[in-house]
């Protein structure tokens, strides 16, 4: 029988020998430790969510507990490509690849202090990307002349709108953005 | 402003995870957590995943006069319900029925009303079931604030992220490379519901895959004079209790954070 | 019997000649009538123009355009509105469960030929609802009975305002709308 990952629940310290150690897995292997709370002792170890197995009194190296949300978008655009090259062989026709480069630049851009944006693909293989938040909607979209145009839309009585187009993304013209941007993060 | 590089989790705010436990007075049998396998049906909208644990238990190295545990001994060890994944690869939220404890992860944090509501219908599923049998002890929010660093970690100055606080070692604001901070206390408190607080503040300057970050995670911990035994009783609790400790978290956080990080990620105190 | 002239129906000829156009409402958008053309059959096929008071059926079959976290569709899965058309079914000469098997059918076809497609569900729309998207007090969509033999409940949803954003302000109207209405197959 395949062995599943064990995680322990608490790690003693002293020297006491150990007789019995429990361990929580699940079938699916995925490596999860004792959740919170393990005692009343303050100074005792708790594990978190993913089962790390620091202690609080050292610093923290490759936690496997610390996510990225810039990563993860990365990684999505990255799959478009992925997407598009197989949709390539299927047509016959040509898609740009270059833009997914273009476009993880624009991510890695976008200013602190704004939300995290969705990613976009249309079937003409444009890129985008999106946010949809209680306050106003927005895409940026990578066109085909290499520029980006920026729609935002207030979700107030009002929907006022805001359209950029033909934009040179730089660092600096993203900063000059965080304004219009902004009205992107809730109240 | 060197802050301009300091990115908070999600955007526009830095709450990675947060997390709601009820403890249990008494642990769950192995019969009982089977039984919890029964709500799926229930949570299936927000939890379409379920996820059984078992537990082995074994015996290291003789000890004398010890009985006798049979080795790989297995039972079930909780019952975890897992919401839709992120992009990050952990589900969007997740309900977990342990022996010890019942915990509600949000890992796709947006607005605290939102979270509100939904921990509250969540509540109404999973208490009834099983709270005849075993009263709830304590209540507690565990909350977990990251902040990325995209800059060089050599122009990160820690006096425009920190300002000097009661849950911070001076120390850390001349330190040279990584720090960890942990400090935990208890507080009594009469009101609005009798308890002994137990908070926990832990607060790093860490590394992870080369990239540098700032992480909070605070935990709060409200030990109940008087066990609940019912469900009214305990979204009675519920709504007295956690709004406050989540005030408290804000209220750490707005004494850690200096105001230009505050007014990043929008922080009200 | 007379076929019909040009002048007759320029709606109908414009949609005979531009049937396989990949990019047809650019050159809708050419066409000052286009908006009038909305009272004229599109096609011989079909059963008569679209009332404003038919239900719509939009088949799915791409998940890229869904959102598995907050189980949305995204902006892009209304795209074709400003090339090809929006084709969507109209209920009363096709009923779902007709629509769904005809696209079930139709996407193992696509497999063969492209990349795996699947079914992946529907929505429906009032076709008022899609006529009232507006910018600036301008219609955006215009509803074609654009019918073919093998489905004369065939219909397009064209965007009639040749504005890049105008497009995007009904793409985001569209969005809004309809965003959590996907029923999965």
């Amino acid at each position: 029988m395949l062995m599943e990952t064990i995680a322990f629940a608490t790690l003693l310290a002293s020297q006491k020998p150990v007789t019995k150690m429990e361990g929580l897995f699940s079938n699916s292997g995925i490596n999860c430790g004792r959740q919170f709370f393990e005692t009343t002792d303050i100074s005792h170890v708790y594990t978190s969510v993913a089962g790390r197995q620091g202690s609080f009194v050292a610093p923290v190296l490759n936690s496997g507990w610390v996510y990225d949300q810039q990563d993860s978008l990365v990684s999505q655009i990255t799959d478009y490509g992925e997407v598009l090259k197989a949709r390539s062989a299927a047509d016959g026709r040509p898609y740009d690849l270059a833009q997914i480069q273009k476009m993880i630049g624009a991510i890695k851009m976008i200013p602190s202090g704004i939300p995290t944006p969705n990613p976009m693909l249309s079937d003409s293989g444009e890129l985008g990307l999106y946010w949809d938040t209680e306050s106003a909607f927005a895409d940026l979209v990578l066109e085909a002349s290499g520029r980006f145009s920026l729609f935002i839309r207030q979700k107030d009585g009002a929907s006022k709108e805001t359209f950029l187009e033909d934009i040179d993304l730089t660092e600096s013209v993203f900063e000059s953005l965080a304004e219009p941007l902004g009205l992107l993060c809730d109240a | 402003m060197s802050i301009e590089a300091l990115f908070p989790f999600a955007g526009n705010h830095s709450i990675q995870s947060l997390a709601f436990v009820f403890e249990w007075a008494n642990p769950l049998t192995p019969h009982q957590l089977q039984e919890a396998a029964k709500l799926a049906p229930s949570l299936k909208s927000h939890f379409p995943k379920v996820v059984p644990l078992q537990t082995m238990t074994f015996t290291l190295g003789p000890v004398p006069n010890m009985p006798q545990i049979p080795n790989d001994a297995r039972g079930i060890g909780g019952i975890h319900f897992h919401g839709r994944p992120t992009p990050e690869g952990v589900p969007s939220q997740e309900l977990q029925i342990n022996p010890s404890n019942c915990v509600i992860i949000i890992n796709q944090y947006t607005r605290w009303a939102s979270v509100w509501d939904s921990v509250q219908s969540w509540l109404e599923v999973v208490f009834p079931e099983i709270l005849p049998a075993h009263p709830v002890s304590s209540l507690g929010l565990q909350c977990t604030d990251l902040f990325h660093w995209r800059g060089n970690p050599e122009l990160l100055v820690m006096r425009e992220i920190f300002q000097e606080s009661d849950y911070l070692p001076k120390h850390v604001f001349d330190c040279k490379s990584l720090w960890h901070s942990h400090h935990g206390f208890f507080e009594d408190i009469s009101a609005p519901v009798p308890c002994r607080l137990l908070e926990n503040v832990n607060v790093g300057w860490l590394e992870n895959n080369k990239q540098r970050s700032i992480s909070i995670q605070c935990v709060h911990k409200a030990e109940l004079s008087e066990q609940v035994w019912d469900i009214a009783a305990l979204k009675s609790i519920f709504g007295q209790i956690l709004p406050g400790l989540h005030d408290r978290n804000k209220k750490i956080l707005g004494s850690l954070l200096t105001k230009p990080v505050c007014e990043k990620i929008k922080l009200v105190v | 019997m007379h076929s019909e002239t040009v002048a007759q129906n320029p709606c109908r000829t414009f949609f005979q000649l531009h049937e396989l156009n990949q990019d047809k409402v650019k050159a809708l958008n050419e066409q000052e009538d286009r908006l009038n053309w909305e009272s004229l059959s599109a096609s011989s096929h079909s059963p008569g123009i679209v009332d404003s008071g038919e239900v719509l059926c939009r088949i799915l079959f791409d998940p890229i355009h869904f959102d598995p976290l907050t189980s949305t569709l995204k902006p892009s899965a209304f795209d074709d509105i400003c090339n090809k058309g929006l084709s969507v079914n109209r209920v009363k000469h096709r009923g779902i469960a007709e629509s769904l098997a005809a696209g079930a059918a139709q996407a193992e076809t696509a497999s063969r030929l492209r990349t795996p497609r699947s079914l992946y569900g529907h929505l429906v729309a009032l076709a008022s609802e899609l006529r009232s998207v507006a910018r600036e007090g301008q219609r955006c969509l215009a509803i074609y009975d654009t019918a073919i033999p093998e489905n004369p409940s065939h219909a397009d949803v064209c965007m009639v305002v040749p504005d890049r954003a105008a497009f995007r302000s009904a793409r985001a109207q569209l969005h809004d709308k309809y965003k959590s209405q996907l029923v999965p197959a």
